[in-house]
């Protein structure tokens, strides 16, 4: 065995398919499977999808380390204080605390999205330089309008379009680094402020806390909107960013089948089933069985 | 100012607006916009139009300098002999004339006017053109281009196998630039009858800086764009082909963000513009 490679998701209970399915990829994409350690802190888990994501240690060998966050009133409550949407519920905020959540003792930690294909080894990203950096990211591709708004002018702050802004789906994070960012801190003070709800939910906050402070990944590295005319480019990360998910029977999207076999037919049907109930339950004004369910819906995917 | 980046572009009236687009991108995208010079070339501009420009430099701290090619004899000498055909409008070639119309400055960026322009400029401006008279991408199309229908066609001219650039985002050192004489070139070619069975002023400066030009990534002129395309952070993207991100219904690449960088107060207006010229030409008054 070799160092261990520290992974992380953060996810509901809406998403346990597609977490499943970047966790899979993770594994297929490495040799190193007996070093993965994936840290995954959740919201209202469900014990039989929490077994499913344990299945990915007895295929694999890889541990599955889970912190379910509703245990813990505090944090759960923290989250459930920020502005969340239905495509971005609060849940996403949680990778603002990892640096109070995570084990003590780990230096390096690969944050990832819970809509990714990898298809790289990730030890290519946990053992890279960052060069003194505190994360390494790759850059986002619409970031002039989501900075600037309409017209490109009516949201003249705190960005600047000249200057880089990153996607936060793959997150290359030096842990010491973050410890000293204070992310909760600074989150609260944004909050106090009331400036919380003029950002673009967790990927505003961490460009804002770390500008000019990341190193800039190869956009293969975090390949959003993949179109299918992308697989020849042979990106490392897919990020199905768009509406179109490659869970979805008919979807447009690079590797959509490969996609298909990495969730497993088994697991994405129960998804599927599980989706469209939400769907119902939503329609008819219930909740569902997400916590996160009534998040207000007011803004469609852009990311 | 600390120091000036010059930026030329050449438009006529019925382009004022994607032209407005590329330069706002431009200002928008750089990390010294005081620092910015746009020079404005063009042709037939109403005093509407020109106001609609100006705004530019009352939003951004840049400067922005017009030059009517009206006054210029140079220029009405260059056109006067060569032809115009397809959707071009002779204000292009202005920009062979970029020595004799900016003869103060040294180096040039040359943007064509259908432009979004994502990354800083000032990198292109300041490359090291390593001894070489224009850096320019590879035209992906050079073949077509250069030798016409089943390649066979101007082979006295071109080889398959050369290299070909795309004229529309081109670094200039000017000295070297006025060194080719591009209008006497002009002047050669189309006595020979050569340039009615070349691609217009594109296959004039590559036949001019054959061999003398720097080659620089895709990403600063990424031709043909499509939605796809938006993942490999292009720093350029040049709206060749028939997708034109002005269109009310574009299906290309960074289409929404063109339109919000273009205003959407200019989008409509000038597609309003582009009706009414299209209802009044079929009287002789487009």
């Amino acid at each position: 065995m070799g160092a261990p490679l520290h992974v992380t998701l953060t996810f509901d209970d809406g998403f346990w398919g597609p977490a499943y399915a970047t966790m899979r990829s993770v594994c297929l994409s490495t040799t190193r499977r007996p070093d993965l350690i994936f840290h995954l802190f959740h919201l209202g888990l469900r014990p039989e999808h929490r077994a499913d994501l344990d299945a990915i240690a007895s295929e694999f060998g890889a541990t599955v380390l889970h912190r379910p966050l509703e245990a813990e009133p505090e944090v759960a409550a923290f989250l459930n204080s920020l502005p969340g949407t239905r495509d971005f519920p609060p849940i996403v905020y949680a990778r603002l605390l990892l640096d109070r959540l995570l084990p003590p003792g780990i230096g390096r930690v690969l944050y990832l999205d819970s809509d990714l294909y990898v298809r790289a080894p990730v030890e290519r990203l946990l053992e890279m330089d960052l060069e003194g950096k505190s994360l390494a990211a790759a850059p986002e591709p619409g970031r002039h309008h989501l900075i600037r708004g309409d017209d490109m002018r009516s949201r003249m702050a705190p960005f600047d379009p000249g200057e880089p802004y990153f996607n936060s789906g793959v997150l290359v994070i030096d842990r010491a680094a973050w410890a000293r960012a204070d992310l909760p801190g600074f989150l609260a003070d944004l909050q106090r402020s009331g400036e919380i709800h003029r950002l673009y939910h967790d990927q505003d906050v961490l460009n804002l806390r770390f500008r000019g402070d990341w190193l800039r990944l190869d956009p293969l590295w975090n390949l959003t909107k993949p179109h299918p005319a992308l697989r020849a480019l042979d990106p490392m990360i897919v990020h199905y960013t768009t509406g179109m998910k490659p869970w979805n029977t008919l979807s447009y999207v690079a590797f959509g089948s490969s996609y298909k076999h990495v969730m497993t037919a088994e697991v994405r049907r129960r998804y599927i089933a599980y989706r469209r109930r939400r769907w119902w339950a939503r329609l008819f004004g219930r909740p569902g069985r997400s916590t996160n369910a009534e998040a207000i819906e007011r803004e469609p995917p852009t990311r | 100012m600390t120091r000036p980046i010059h930026i030329a572009l050449t438009l006529d009236d019925g382009f004022w607006a994607p032209a407005y687009a590329t330069m706002r991108s431009v200002a928008l995208a750089s990390r010294e916009r005081e620092n910015l010079v746009f020079h404005a070339i063009h042709s037939g501009l109403t005093a509407a139009h020109r106001r609609q420009l100006d705004k530019l430099a009352a939003e951004f701290p840049v400067a922005l300098d017009h030059l009517d090619l009206a006054g210029q004899p140079d220029y009405a000498d260059l056109v006067r002999r060569l032809p115009v055909r397809f959707a071009y409008s002779p204000v292009i070639y202005a920009r062979l004339l970029l020595d004799l119309l900016l003869p103060q400055v040294s180096r040039i960026v040359y943007l064509d006017s259908d432009l979004l322009v994502r990354g800083p400029i000032e990198e292109l401006y300041d490359l090291d053109l390593g001894g070489h008279a224009i850096a320019a991408v590879m035209d992906p199309h050079r073949h077509r281009a250069m030798l016409g229908r089943d390649f066979r066609l101007n082979g006295d001219l071109f080889d398959y196998r050369q290299a070909y650039f795309n004229s529309g985002v081109m670094v200039i050192d000017n000295a070297r630039y006025a060194a080719a004489r591009l209008p006497e070139l002009m002047q050669r070619l189309e006595a020979s009858g050569t340039m009615a069975r070349i691609q217009f002023d594109q296959a004039a400066l590559n036949i001019a800086f054959r061999d003398q030009w720097l080659p620089l990534d895709f990403r600063w002129n990424l031709i043909n764009p499509h939605p796809a395309h938006e993942a490999l952070e292009p720093h350029i993207v040049h709206y060749t082909g028939p997708n034109k991100p002005w269109h009310l219904m574009s299906r290309t690449a960074f289409a929404q963000a063109y339109r919000h960088t273009m205003t959407n107060d200019f989008f409509y207006a000038y597609w309003r513009e582009r009706q009414l010229r299209r209802l009044r030409r079929p009287f002789g008054r487009g």
